[in-house]
């Protein structure tokens, strides 16, 4: 029976040309994407879980509350790991730190190699993370000062085939490192990604062997460093968090109390970091809510699929009803003819999946050029996922013949052998069409609005001109000791306007430090407030306008140490508001009432977005420094920008010789920082262009079975003198109206939708109507261009022709 | 082995309610061949379509071998018809993407018979009805009255005990019409019961009684030939 019903199946595919291909390009597309989106998705899930026992570690994070404000770290406090290991030695196995190396150059007979992912680490490092060894030994890699292992690819990239085991590598500061191992190259699938690591005991060099091993509270305020801790079987972080409240008594609460902070312990399962993680200074993590919405994505695609089979296999059903009559005559009950249409259904499935991995393959290195990835689809380590998807396209199948399986088999013999045909269900069909274009619309309002808020990241007024601004990160030290002449030599260029020095950059961080600060009453009160160190040009060059009082003078020698100046968000946070002019401000407050600089507000500048357009414009103090600082800021005339910038890098290797040089444009820096919607926003358009691809695939076939149906009636009102016209119009507004009505499902949806996503943004553009129009108009109009393809030759035909049959 | 009393079937739509059969007392013994007569619309097909199970009576009652069927259910009526009677149509009803084996062959499927056996029983038929040189062509392949034969072949495959021809020889011309009303002949003098609808006196007269119907009523019993149990 079973070969009967494949026989059945596979002669009716071949026989029916036209529907086979639309039915199994919809299936095979919407698997293909499937299987992409899955294999991302897959990737995404898989982070870190490389590691042996990433079940068993945890990364350690800081929640700081001082007075109201509350910050979340990512890094901890250097004693933190070591203390947490020495409190709950029945829980804790291991723990290890690593710290990101400042440095980036190394050096080796002369020849000077670039790396900026270089990390100290614990000589732990190798107990607790599974990274395979090549050379040398885990347990003594890293236990002395000096030392490094580098990746399998760094080592070939410096030593060539030579032997790299106890060479000397020096970096630009006067100190080196031993090679004392060769590792693996780390997998993509790691959220830690380093070419080196460095034994972490060299820091205590810098620290001074006391304080680096100290546990003393006063060092658990300042952060810094990933601390891992793996946990010993049957350990639990629970333990550790329920034992915390004395912990905290005994290390850390004493201190955070006379600055009116308290400190409390996070923990988040290495597996989870990836995904789950949106902390400060957290390492670029991926973001669940992407996992989300292409899984839901993926669906989309299979579904629309789906919905093309079923409608064409149940408007196709006129073509079966004889056979399924004739079966039950000759015995057949139901349930035999619902196996049968649902494995015609499962074969079309199987088919467009083999079709599907073909396309999947092909189509793999663009798709990982648009994703960021490097995905693989061997068969050797996917056997797993090609099993998978063989059994969802199955399923696929299964659902896509449900109903038209049912259809058919419901046919009642006598009827359909007298050639009376119920023609199914058309509200079924109707409402098949309108749940594809539904979803059609929610994705092109979708990919509509996260261009928009791209539009709109780029283009919104930051409170200060980005364009034009060119940004030198100054690393060599002979550099920053000469700052203020290589300043001074770069502006002798007629093209370079203006040049300012900070701290950092828009986009590019800032720190933070607790202030005291004069409240309305006179009063003093403490708060964790963000701060930029600039130079006296820093306003100017930016373009930053001051709303109150003055900016720092060159000619006031008091402005260094007695002048700050504030944005117009501190002002107004601080409860100043017009009043701040004057205001007492003791920068870098310590428990001893102390202060790193004692100042009074003298101006107040407007908001600028020192950071992304996802964050608040929070309260910002900026403060004079003569100190050399890492950032240069350039204002350049951008005509003949080639020889401005030649005349840069010449001076550049004048004053910074020891490393090669670089620039960033302020623009790209601050585009970069949308990275994610951008790819974000590519992918999803590209998606939807391929769901209103099957879905338009849908309704060709759906059109075409239609004005089969209709051909006499059509002939008929063409010899009463229905022109062309009319005809089309008569085929296509019925489906027309069916994709104007899918905007009724759509839009809530998509509203829904983008709210959901712009909260990630704390200026958001606004989704206006005319998005949600524009992409119900463009759906009706892809739609009758595609049903109009068919409506036009079946409008003209000769009439006689098809009369002829009847 | 049928026996019908007061059978009455009506058919109603939303509006218009019509009586195909009514009250109709029919009794076909064992070994019979039976015509049906009369005008378009008396209710012939529906007649056969109620004695044939594929379609339930609204009243009265149908005795089919002693068992009252009247109120057997889709799958009861299934069941008890997919081994006691075979169906030939006038347009004669073959799936056009299985070959004449294969039609042939459905039936066997449907009561699981195993594939040896099936192809030998398959074999045995297609040569009976002269059309094994054409076992692996499609139906479009054959002539009018080639594919009747095969609709004959597939209708005997089970050995029913009654087979319902509804027009047999209404789509071909006079010398395949007559080809098949021997054929049937032939079965019925094998012992196989039948119960003919035809338009054609001609045809009529190989049966042993002609059961004139109009307007649902039963109007008369024309006995052609003696026939005896």
């Amino acid at each position: 029976m079973f070969w009967n019903y494949l026989k059945i199946a596979v002669r009716n595919l071949v026989r029916k040309k036209f529907y086979t291909i639309i039915n199994m390009a919809g299936l095979a597309i919407g698997i293909c994407c499937a299987i992409l989106i899955g294999l991302y998705i897959q990737n995404e899930l898989s982070y870190d879980k490389y590691n042996e026992d990433y079940e068993r570690i945890y990364r350690l994070e800081s929640h700081f509350t001082i007075q109201e404000s509350e910050d979340l770290f990512a890094v901890t406090a250097l004693p933190l790991a070591p203390a947490i290991k020495l409190e709950f030695p029945e829980d804790v196995e291991q723990y290890c730190r690593f710290r990101e190396m400042d440095n980036n150059l190394f050096q080796i007979d002369g020849k000077k190699y670039f790396e900026d992912n270089v990390w100290y680490a614990d000589s732990t490092v190798f107990e607790v993370f599974s990274y395979e060894f090549l050379r040398g030994e885990p347990s003594e890699a890293l236990d002395d000062p000096n030392e490094i292992v580098l990746t399998e690819s760094f080592a070939k990239h410096i030593f060539g085939a030579q032997d790299p085991m106890g060479k000397f590598l020096q970096t630009g500061y006067g100190f080196g490192f031993t090679v004392t191992g060769v590792i693996k190259d780390l997998p993509q699938n790691s959220h830690l990604n380093f070419e080196a690591i460095a034994s972490m005991i060299t820091l205590a060099q810098f620290y001074g062997a006391e304080m680096f091993h100290s546990l003393s509270p006063n060092l658990f305020w300042n952060v810094g460093f990933y601390s891992f801790v793996k946990l010993k079987e049957g350990g639990s972080m629970d333990n550790i968090m329920r034992g915390y409240p004395p912990f905290n008594e005994k290390y850390i609460k004493a201190l955070g109390e006379t600055l009116n902070a308290s400190f409390q312990l996070m923990a988040q399962r290495l597996d989870r970091v990836h995904l789950h993680s949106k902390l400060g200074g957290d390492l670029p993590t991926g973001n669940i809510s992407y996992v989300y919405i292409f899984g839901i994505v993926a669906l989309f695609l299979l579904l629309i699929g789906c919905i093309n089979y079923m409608n064409m296999a149940t408007a196709q059903s006129s073509g079966r009803a004889t056979e399924v009559g004739i079966r039950k005559v000759a015995g057949a009950q139901r349930g035999s003819l619902r196996r049968q249409f649902l494995l015609e259904s499962v074969v079309i499935s199987i088919f467009a999946y083999v079709l599907a991995i073909f396309a999947a393959e092909l189509l793999l290195p663009t798709f990982n050029e648009l994703a960021g990835r490097e995905l693989s689809l061997s068969v050797s380590d996917n056997l797993n996922y090609y099993g998978l998807f063989l059994l969802v396209s199955i399923v696929v199948g299964l659902i896509s013949g449900s109903y038209p399986a049912f259809y058919l088999s419901s046919f009642v013999p006598v009827e359909v052998l007298k050639g009376k045909l119920n023609k199914g269900s058309a509200t079924f069909r109707k409402l098949l069409v309108v749940v594809q274009f539904s979803i059609s619309i929610f994705l092109i309002i979708c990919t509509l609005g996260v261009i928009s808020q791209l539009e709109f990241m780029q283009n919104t007024d930051l409170g200060f001109e980005k364009d034009g601004l060119v940004v030198l990160t100054i690393r060599d030290t002979t550099g920053a000791r000469n700052l203020a002449t290589f300043r001074d030599e770069l502006l002798k260029h007629p093209k370079i306007l203006k040049a300012g020095t900070s701290s950092s950059i828009p986009g590019g961080g800032f720190g933070i430090i607790v202030q005291r600060y004069e409240t309305d009453e006179g009063e003093m009160s403490e708060k964790a407030i963000n701060f930029v160190m600039v130079d006296k040009d820093y306003l100017d060059v930016m373009g930053i306008k001051i709303l109150m009082g003055r900016d720092f003078d060159p000619e006031l020698a008091t402005d260094l140490e007695e002048a700050c100046l504030i944005n117009l968000s501190c002002a107004e946070n601080l409860g100043w508001g017009e009043k701040a002019i004057g205001k007492k401000l003791d920068f870098g407050a310590a428990p001893d009432g102390t202060a790193t600089r004692n100042t009074r507000v003298i101006g107040v500048i407007q908001d600028y977005h020192y950071r992304s357009l996802r964050n608040l414009i929070d309260p910002l103090i900026l403060i004079l420094s003569e100190e050399p600082m890492q950032r240069i800021t350039l204002r350049i005339d951008q005509s003949d920008l080639e020889s401005t910038l030649a005349y840069m890098e010449e001076k550049w290797n004048e004053f910074c010789p020891t490393f090669p040089f670089s620039y960033d444009f302020m623009d790209d820096n601050l585009r970069a920082q949308y990275d994610a919607e951008e790819k974000t926003g590519r992918v999803f358009s590209y998606f939807t262009m391929i769901c209103i691809f099957i879905a338009c695939l849908g309704l060709l076939g759906l059109t075409s079975y239609a004005t089969e149906q209709r051909i006499r009636e059509i002939s008929i009102r063409k010899v009463l003198g229905a022109s062309e016209k009319s005809i089309v119009y008569l085929l296509t507004r019925n489906f027309a109206l069916l994709v104007i009505f899918s905007n009724i499902i759509a839009w809530p949806l998509a509203w829904l939708g983008m709210e959901k996503w712009l909260e990630n943004f704390a200026y958001a553009a606004e989704i206006t109507p005319l998005i949600y129009v524009a992409s119900g108009l463009l759906a009706l109009i892809i739609a009758i261009i595609t049903i109009s393809i068919k409506a036009i030759s079946a409008a003209r035909t000769n009439p006689a022709d098809a009369l002829k049959h009847e | 082995m049928i026996k019908t009393m007061n059978l009455t079937k009506v058919y109603r739509t939303d509006e218009v309610e019509t009586t195909a059969l009514n009250n109709v007392n029919v009794n076909v013994a064992e070994g019979e061949f039976v015509a049906i007569m009369g005008p378009s619309g008396c209710g012939k097909s529906t007649l056969l379509n109620v004695l044939g199970l594929l379609d339930n009576p609204t009243d009265g009652e149908y005795h089919f071998n002693g068992h009252e069927v009247s109120k057997f259910k889709e799958r009861q009526r299934t069941n008890l018809r997919k081994s006691n009677i075979g169906f030939i149509f006038q347009s004669f009803n073959l799936i056009d993407e299985l070959t004449v084996y294969e039609n042939v062959e459905l039936p066997l499927l449907y009561i699981k018979m195993p594939a040896s056996e099936r192809s030998k029983q398959v074999n045995k038929v297609l040569d009976r009805m002269k059309i094994a040189h054409r076992a692996k062509h499609f139906p479009q392949q054959l002539s009018g009255g080639q594919q009747q034969r095969v609709a004959v072949a597939r209708a005997v495959i089970t050995n029913p005990k009654l087979i319902l021809a509804d027009e047999p020889t209404g789509n071909l011309d006079s010398a395949n019409g007559e080809e098949v009303m021997t054929m049937l002949t032939q079965l019925n003098s094998e012992g196989t019961t039948i119960i003919m609808v035809t338009h054609s006196p001609t045809d009529a007269e190989y049966a042993h009684r002609i059961i004139q119907l109009f307007d649902g009523h039963v109007v008369t019993e024309n006995i052609k030939k003696e026939f005896h149990l």
